[in-house]
């Protein structure tokens, strides 16, 4: 297929992008507690005059109704929490005992600085030095881990506050190096299209909670919203490391710098075939990089909502990142960038018709 | 037809979880041309018959199936099953996709004993493409007690459905549900449950034997009859239901096996949990080698289920939740 005359895409200022990913990336906001990203996106909505609700859990849902009283209903969805760790009561002169919050291994945290709940208390899951390290288990389990906080006046830190890898955002040419990329790339994409959405759609953004712990938030989310088509906008792992002789990774799930990832199937979803084959033509036919994920482990928001009430056409579309689910990940400016463009494509061009013909 | 017949034409299809076009549109046709309406839902399930029916039949439209994911190095490709296939399995297993091409499954050169997917290569006998969807390309066929093939204990299930609508009329308040998907996490059988609101169900599910040598006890075995799921992974069985079906058993003396299902029994549904619950039964057909590109089943296990079902139908006034 011959690309097609590229669509005037809206120009993104891509300074304030930056700065949106900064602060969004620098929050503390865990599963279950994603408070300071729901305010981040509560004030963009306000300055866009977006209308939205919170629901019980924590969901932001902002609506923008269609022009057309037939217009199809499109559930883009975007996580706002987290994986990092729960702090269980202190046992001694500010060591806290730890647990995961979503999927995160004790190797990702040793050595690493933590910013503990709403005010960024810093703290570390110290490692000693390597000559002291004999008869030691080599990767510790939970109950061998602290956080050492230190003496710090009362309730600034607490047992059930929330931890993450503390971590600033930092940009080197076409990298983007952060924390939370999972899925605050997802956020800020959604964040940056609200001033660019077709009359034609009844459209609805869902800023969700828990993903990283079962998908909990998306799943009330989508039946309240009831759409007939959801999107899952999220960032996921590229394991692209070439092997250690040079030969072939097997094991790569999508590759850092081949655009955006879409997902054939997943641990939880097939994705619907309409919507993937329109994604598809799109992206060949305005010449969009764009690559499809692996099949295989991992899940989005997606496996929620396609189950939900008498069924959901729904498809994930990610940005691939290197290292999520650890202290730093790299991702690509260019691969966020066309994720945009190819989301644009799809609010412009999603309809009824697309959706015939199963 | 006869129901072999059938289960063999329907076997010819190919319809991986996602992509059943070919087999949801030879039962919609089997529907209209007996007078039925049929509609499908967003996640591809064929529905045929009314809303809040007193009994809804589930019937499994998928099976095992692979997807292009990568080009790999080499003119080998990369692909994934849909469904849970072992990868020891699939090696040098032929698999055919819905446009065309063709593979052989091969592991690579230095691969593990203990083969994980990751290592097994698709070497085409022309390009494929990518999220091409494939099915196991092998040809079902008659054996001297049932047939032998890729995907013959599904479409033996759909098979039994055209036959009880062949000699009887579809009553009133049965709706007959093909479900999409049901190989993989996620499948269709829960959104249709809670669009349709049945006051009862029956899934009909093929579900593997246990008769190999060595033989464990409490397994179910091939040529015993149809089996009842007392559980699935998760849930029991709905002791009204299962008392019913029983009966229905006992007065056309037809045989039947209970059996426990494993978390290898694939038998597991989020359907009985929809809405406000639905009391839920699976009737499961035996099948040998289930999901291995030569499943086998038996007639006679195929034929007492299709006799319990016309059973079940003719009676459904005396289902436990009326």
């Amino acid at each position: 297929m011959t690309p097609a005359d590229p669509p005037a895409f809206p120009e993104l200022d891509a300074a304030r992008v930056d700065e949106r990913l900064r602060t969004l990336t620098e929050a503390v906001a865990v599963s279950g507690d994603e408070t300071p990203v729901r305010r981040y996106v509560l004030s963009v909505l306000r300055e866009h005059g977006w209308a939205f609700d919170v629901d019980t859990m924590g969901n932001v849902l902002a609506h923008r109704p269609s022009a057309d009283p037939a217009g199809l209903r499109v559930l883009l969805a975007a996580h706002m929490d987290e994986v990092g760790l729960m702090l269980l009561p202190e046992d001694d002169a500010g060591f806290y005992r730890l647990r995961p919050v979503g999927g995160l291994s004790p190797r990702a945290v040793l050595g690493q600085a933590f910013w503990v709940g709403p005010d960024r208390v810093l703290g570390v899951v110290g490692l000693p030095p390597v000559h002291l390290h004999q008869g030691q288990q080599a990767f510790p389990d939970w109950d061998n881990l602290r956080l050492d906080v230190g003496p710090r006046p009362e309730g600034r830190v607490a047992a059930g506050m929330r931890a993450a890898f503390a971590t600033t955002y930092r940009q080197e040419g076409d990298a983007r190096f952060g924390k939370a990329f999972d899925d605050r790339a997802g956020v800020a994409l959604l964040l940056e299209l609200l001033s660019h959405v077709p009359e034609t759609l009844d459209l609805w953004f869902a800023f969700t909670v828990q993903e990283e712990v079962g998908l909990r938030g998306a799943q009330v989310a989508a039946y309240r919203v009831n759409p007939d088509v959801a999107i899952a906008v999220d960032c996921t792992p590229a394991r692209d490391i070439p092997g250690l002789r040079g030969e072939e990774n097997p094991a790569y799930n999508v590759r850092v710098g081949q655009g955006p990832a879409l997902y054939l199937a997943d641990r939880l979803t097939i994705s619907d075939p309409r919507l993937l084959r329109h994604a598809h033509r799109l992206a060949l036919q305005y010449g969009l990089p764009f690559q499809f994920r692996q099949v295989g482990q991992g899940a989005t928001d997606a496996g929620a909502m396609h189950v939900q009430r008498s069924g959901i056409a729904s498809l994930s579309i990610s940005v691939p990142a290197r290292g999520i689910h650890g202290p730093i990940a790299r991702m690509s400016w260019n691969d966020w960038l066309h994720t945009w463009q190819l989301l644009w494509l799809l609010l412009h061009t999603l309809s009824r018709e697309v959706l015939e013909a199963l | 037809m006869s129901l072999l017949a059938d289960l063999l034409a329907l076997a010819a299809l190919d319809a991986p979880p996602g992509r059943e076009d070919a087999v949801r549109d030879a039962v919609r046709r089997a529907a209209e041309a007996h007078g039925f309406s049929a509609r499908t839902d967003a996640l591809g399930n064929l529905i045929v018959g009314p809303d809040e029916p007193r009994l809804a039949v589930f019937v499994p439209l998928d099976e095992i199936g692979f997807v292009v994911h990568a080009q790999g190095e080499g003119g080998f490709w990369r692909v994934a099953p849909l469904g849970p296939v072992a990868a020891r399995v699939a090696a040098y297993q032929p698999v055919r996709f819905l446009d065309g091409g063709h593979a052989l499954l091969v592991p690579e050169a230095d691969a593990p004993e203990a083969l994980r997917w990751e290592h097994l290569l698709a070497d085409a006998t022309s390009p494929l493409t990518l999220a091409a969807w494939g099915v196991w390309d092998t040809a079902p066929r008659m054996t001297h007690d049932g047939a032998l093939g890729k995907a013959v204990a599904s479409r033996a299930l759909v098979a039994i459905a055209l036959q009880l609508w062949e000699v009887l009329s579809l009553p009133d308040e049965v709706t007959f549900v093909f479900a999409a998907r049901t190989w993989t996490p996620g499948h269709g059988e829960g959104p249709a449950a809670y669009g349709l609101r049945p006051r009862q169900m029956l899934r009909l599910r093929p579900a593997p034997t246990q008769d190999r040598p060595p033989r464990r006890p409490g397994g179910l075995t091939l040529g015993s009859g149809p089996g009842l799921a007392l559980r699935d992974e998760n849930r029991l069985a709905d002791a009204r239901l299962l008392a019913w079906m029983e009966d229905l058993a006992r007065e056309a003396e037809l045989p039947w096996q209970a059996f426990v299902p494993t978390e290898r029994t694939w038998v597991w549904t989020s359907a009985p949990r929809v809405a406000e619950g639905v009391p839920t039964l699976t009737v499961v057909l035996p099948t040998r080698y289930l999901t291995s590109p030569y499943e086998r089943i038996m007639t006679s296990d195929a034929e007492a289920l299709l006799a319990w079902l016309k059973a079940a139908l003719t009676a459904v006034a005396r289902a436990p939740y009326s």
